[in-house]
């Protein structure tokens, strides 16, 4: 068996065992229904198949999509799609869980199958690139035409700004612990309620480029707390996602057709991922019904 | 990097003041009141097609010192099943929402519950054991055409306990296009017997339907009255009537 097919073999399998035997969500029954369809509740899996068919078509579109507008193969982008689609299932799955590290975890496996996607939407071999997301920060690792591994550091410039606001914010302070847990910058209030500052919904925790600001206030409890930090840790997967395979793509394309714009893109992710899913947001009614809230809420139950 | 080289700063700086000046409000937090009691509101309904289903809802609340209280059991026991929260909210708020099959008849069992146990909390978490109406005819009766009907049932297996605070029941007969309602408050009777000149035109099968709702519901804060419980529980009941001619 070749190497990178070995490797994707590997990768697959250690990636649903991992998902698999992750334990169930603090405060939760093991069996009971926890998915409620049109009132009536489901057995726990269902919610879970509905989150991994939804990134795994996701993913087999856009890589099936994308190669053949490139002049690719639409089985092959979708084939390929479809498996970092349901990779990147396993990494939200495991972001969402409540042990030390699983942020840092989930996210490097989300993003290893968001890879994927775009590999498969660029028709390049599935393994011969990678993201390592660091904190504001990612590390593109590609092969080159000598099969050696080249290394190229980008920051991404609104997490850096992101990162500034929670500096500069005296209600924010960084949480040291918490980011190395996430793999994310972590901020948090002192005993107060944040809320947009455009409307007055008050909300445990916003997730924005990757950097998170939580409403810590130690009397709503342990439990909500940890429920709120993992719910944000779950969107950071999902911004990787959305900024590596749809975002990213875009911005690249853009900045290489500008004065100077192919050497900020070498060294600079600028990262319209949470502005497109703000943009989006306003196709739906209320909070609760966006996909991505609804995915967060329930991998993070 | 060229001419773009303070590009990315000065965007960094740009986007950094930007989103100083507008971005979160941030609130001192609303909460309950200190050393106010736990409170759990439950709502039963017992049905023949869907067992016995739950949605309650817990606020363990915050101790006398002003700290959310732990809650040491979060399931509640429902019909001898352990039923874990749906989710938590704000402040701790535990959702419930399930349901639990019956083994027998309706009314032949007890409907059970017990509370979730909640840290430093002195009180007992409330129960209930509470006989609900069962009833004696089989699930289709024949009637002949001009007679009165009568649905015999059996309000009360046993006592309940503790007794419920309210008991209001009602019975409606549907027809093909009128319906006719009766009820009263207090148990309901073991014979509940609707004249002739009441019932409606049956339908074009010469059937009538008739649901009996039995409502019984109850304030529980058992002394030192630190915890306290409010439970309704409905009861649905259904004849299907042939009229005989």
């Amino acid at each position: 068996m070749p190497l990178h097919r070995c490797f994707a073999t590997i990768a697959t399998v250690s990636c649903f065992v991992l998902a698999v035997a992750v334990k169930p969500a603090a405060g939760q029954i093991p069996q009971l229904p926890d998915t409620i369809f049109y009132s009536a509740p489901q057995p726990s899996w269902t919610g879970h198949l509905t989150s991994l068919a939804a990134n795994t078509f996701l993913g087999a579109l856009t890589g099936g999509v994308v190669q053949e507008l490139r002049g690719g193969s639409f089985k092959d982008g979708f084939t390929r799609g479809a498996l970092g689609g349901a990779i990147t299932y396993v990494g939200k799955r495991v972001a969402s869980e409540r042990f030390d590290g699983a942020g840092l975890l989930g996210r490097q496996v989300g993003a290893f199958g968001s890879g994927l996607v775009r590999n498969a939407a660029d028709g390049v071999p599935s393994f011969d690139r990678f993201v390592v997301p660091l904190g504001p920060g990612r590390l593109y690792v590609e092969r080159g035409g000598d099969r050696s591994f080249q290394f190229q550091p980008k920051l991404d410039l609104l997490a850096t700004a992101w990162i500034v606001y929670g500096v500069v914010e005296p209600d924010l302070h960084f949480d040291a612990g918490s980011s190395l847990s996430a793999g994310a910058a972590i901020f948090r209030t002192r005993d107060k309620v944040m809320s947009h500052a455009e409307g007055d919904r008050r909300v445990g925790g916003f997730a924005n480029a990757g950097v998170v600001f939580l409403s810590d206030v130690p009397a709503w409890g342990k439990p909500f707390l940890d429920g709120a930090f993992s719910h944000e840790r779950v969107h950071i997967v999902q911004e990787d996602q959305i900024f590596l395979t749809l975002t990213d793509p875009i911005e690249d394309w853009v900045l290489h057709r500008v004065p100077g714009g192919r050497h900020i893109a070498r060294w600079f992710d600028l990262n319209a991922s949470t502005e497109l899913f703000r943009l989006t947001g306003g196709l739906f009614s209320s909070v609760r019904e966006r996909p991505w809230e609804m995915e967060a809420s329930y991998l993070s139950r | 990097m060229g001419n773009g080289s303070k590009l990315p700063f000065a965007l960094i700086v740009a986007l950094s003041a930007g989103l100083s000046g507008a971005c979160y409000d941030f609130h001192d937090p609303a909460f309950p009141e200190s050393g106010a009691p736990v409170v759990l509101h439950t709502n039963l309904r017992v049905t023949e097609q869907r067992g016995v289903q739950l949605e309650a809802f817990l606020t363990p609340g915050l101790d006398q010192d002003g700290f959310s209280r732990e809650v040491e059991t979060e399931v509640i026991v429902l019909m001898g099943s352990a039923v874990g929260p749906r989710r938590v909210r704000e402040q701790d708020v535990r959702e419930y929402v399930d349901s639990v099959a019956l083994a027998d008849r309706i009314g032949v069992q007890p409907v059970t519950l017990s509370s979730p146990r909640v840290r430093r909390i002195q009180a007992p978490p409330p129960e209930i054991r509470w006989f609900v109406p069962q009833r004696l005819d089989p699930d289709t009766i024949a009637v002949d055409a001009g007679s009165d009907l009568v649905l015999r049932v059996l309000p009360e297996a046993a006592a309940s306990s503790p007794a419920p605070q309210i008991r209001q029941w009602s019975v409606q007969v549907t027809g093909e296009s009128t319906v006719f309602t009766a009820g009263s408050n207090g148990l309901v009777p073991a014979e509940i017997r609707i004249p002739a000149y009441w019932l409606p035109a049956p339908d074009s099968a010469d059937r009538l339907r008739a649901v009996l709702t039995v409502y019984m519901a109850g304030l529980q804060r058992p002394a030192p009255g630190d915890y306290m419980a409010n439970i309704n529980l409905d009861t649905r009941l259904t004849w299907n009537i042939r009229i005989r001619r």
